[in-house]
């Protein structure tokens, strides 16, 4: 399932990153299977359960795997095999491995060096203060919480200003403000034309990058696009309503009598959810019965236009 | 300490070889190192102390027997094979791997590493060994330096390139080591020709003095009968062509495998 991108995510219609055919197989094991997609400027949130396939497709995209078929180009270039192509990228791993004798700044700074920047140690005290880090810190990273581990990824990550940025779970270990103040920092980069692709399982933290999301499921590209229009386009899957007037057991009842809806559930006095296939007729019926009853109609929302509804749908199947 | 690491780190070569060995200065292998330094030392002063009539040969016999069959493939095993193989098991190897620097630079850079580290604790302690134990012999501690180093030039490719290949790298090199290295080639033939040990033992056995030699002829005809096979040339050649070799495979490692 593809919809187009939203307007302003991504920012431009310039193609990053295209993944054509690509399968990996680790044995019998199929972690990804034949998928098509491509990524532009803007964030994109990877989505899908756990052993989806999201790690695999991030090293995939990065060049860490090699595809058993198809093939990912960064730019035109392979970053398999281009160092140049590798130098417009920078990678926020998922393990928690690190160089743990070396302080936060020895870390970035030995990255930028590796990255042949002209003023690295410079560029890498900037990095370290984005997430903010003190540079000066004497403390080596293994004696880091998980947290300042995290932000040191990234900073080595952004040390190069890379074009593309892909990050593998990148707010576990973080504390609340920090994972507000990484939202913000994707979201920036995101903005300022870069591709940005993160990872991650916990929806709502997801919901926060912006709307565009690639969603996977056992191995396979599930649905692209911008959730809210993956919701719009589930023609197959009725949308539950909320219906909120001063009458809800009689209305219920009459919209199930009508056939404009297939599930009728009345929650409170006031309130009604309800499950339609077709929102529109049943957004002209609803009032037009309410009209014949003479009931006051206070709300119509929609309940399951969420992040966690489109994707419990796409990789759970529809609900019964 | 900031203005210092950064001039060691001012290149991508030069932090590349700064980061290896800051990896590789773990304190166990400190300890090993000076523990060894520590036994050679005291076999020095042992073979000093004891009647033998002949130091010199019993020096060398030492530098033989421990020092390159035993004291440097297993140091170089220890150190090498951890200078890729860490980052592999951390799984940090990915921090060095994204960035644009060629394979081949870090397969040198990485042996480079290894030997900075391996060299000083084999070839001071046991040269120290021959200085202590011997005659003060200078020939004698030339050819113990000169063929410890090409051992540890050897070894080292060798054990880099085991240290990424396999996760076991320590297990499969002591079992190389026991197996290859210390039984079947000092049978001699064609086996001993397959052996790292043989050319730089060669390599010694044509630089100590012609006297000494001819006293450990009288000792142990056998070892030099195999020794002997190999020529000067080969004995110079062959260890740094195999860390040569190594080191070519660490990086063709490194373009095609996974990385962790």
């Amino acid at each position: 399932m593809t919809v187009p991108p939203t307007p302003g995510q991504p920012q431009s219609p310039d193609i990053s990153i295209e993944v054509d055919r690509v399968s990996k197989s680790f044995g019998t094991l199929t972690a990804v299977s034949d998928l098509s997609l491509t990524f532009s400027p803007g964030v994109t949130a990877l989505l899908g359960p756990n052993g989806a396939g999201k790690s695999t497709l991030i090293r995939l995209l990065v060049g860490l795997e090699r595809p058993s078929t198809g093939r990912v180009r960064i730019f035109g270039g392979d970053p398999r095999t281009s160092a140049d192509t590798r130098s417009k990228v920078g990678i926020v791993p998922q393990q928690d491995g690190m160089f743990g004798r070396l302080t936060a700044f020895e870390t970035v700074h030995v990255s930028a060096v590796l990255s042949k920047l002209d003023d690295a140690e410079r560029l890498a005290r900037e990095a370290l203060q984005t997430v903010e880090l003190d540079p000066d810190m004497t403390r080596s990273v293994d004696a880091f919480s998980k947290g300042m581990r995290q932000r040191v990824k990234v900073a080595q990550a952004l040390v190069h200003d890379p074009m593309v940025i892909m990050l593998d779970e990148p707010l576990n270990g973080l504390d609340p403000r920090q994972r507000r103040h990484m939202i913000s920092l994707f979201n920036r980069l995101g903005s300022e034309g870069k591709t940005v692709i993160v990872s991650s399982h916990v929806l709502d933290e997801v919901e926060r990058f912006g709307s565009h999301v690639v969603v996977l499921a056992r191995g396979r590209l599930a649905a692209t696009g911008d959730y809210r229009a993956i919701r719009s386009l589930m023609d197959d899957q009725p949308a539950r309503i909320r219906i909120v007037c001063d009458n809800a057991r009689t209305v219920g009842a009459e919209l199930m009598a009508s056939g404009l809806v297939s599930h009728v559930e009345v929650v409170a006095v006031d309130t009604v959810e309800v499950r339609t296939v077709d929102v529109r007729t049943f957004r002209v019926g609803l009032t037009s019965i309410c009209h014949k009853l003479q009931v006051a109609l206070s709300e119509i929302s929609p309940i399951d236009d969420d992040l966690e509804s489109v994707f419990k749908y796409l990789v759970e199947g529809p609900a019964r | 300490m900031t203005a210092l690491g950064s001039a060691m780190r001012s290149t991508p070569a030069l932090a590349l070889l700064w980061l290896f060995t800051q990896n590789l200065l773990t304190r166990g292998k400190m300890v090993l190192a000076a523990a060894l330094t520590f036994i050679c030392i005291i076999l020095g002063v042992a073979i000093r102390q004891s009647t033998t009539a002949e130091p010199d040969v019993t020096s060398v016999g030492f530098v033989y027997f421990f020092g390159l069959a035993l004291m440097v493939p297993v140091l170089s095993l220890v150190i090498s094979s951890s200078v890729l193989g860490d980052l592999v098991e951390d799984e940090s190897l990915v921090y060095i791997w994204m960035r644009p620097v060629s394979r081949a630079t870090i397969a040198v850079t990485a042996w480079i590493a290894s030997l900075f580290l391996t060299l000083p604790a084999t070839v001071i302690p046991l040269t120290l060994s021959v200085v202590i134990g011997s005659s003060n012999n200078f020939e004698l501690m030339l050819a113990t330096a000169g063929s410890v180093a090409l051992a540890v030039i050897a070894y080292s490719g060798l054990f880099t390139l085991l240290g990424l290949l396999t996760k076991r790298a320590l297990i499969v090199g002591l079992l190389y080591l026991f197996i290859w290295e210390f039984f079947v080639a000092r049978v001699g033939g064609g086996a001993a020709k397959l052996s790292i040990s043989t050319y730089p033992s060669a390599a010694l056995v044509r630089w100590i003095p012609a006297e000494t030699l001819e006293r450990w002829r009288d000792v142990d005809p056998l070892s030099l009968e195999i020794l002997e096979e190999r020529s000067m040339e080969a004995a110079m050649i062959v260890p740094p062509a195999v860390a040569l070799i190594c080191v070519g495979l660490t990086a063709l490692r490194l373009a095609r495998s996974r990385i962790s």
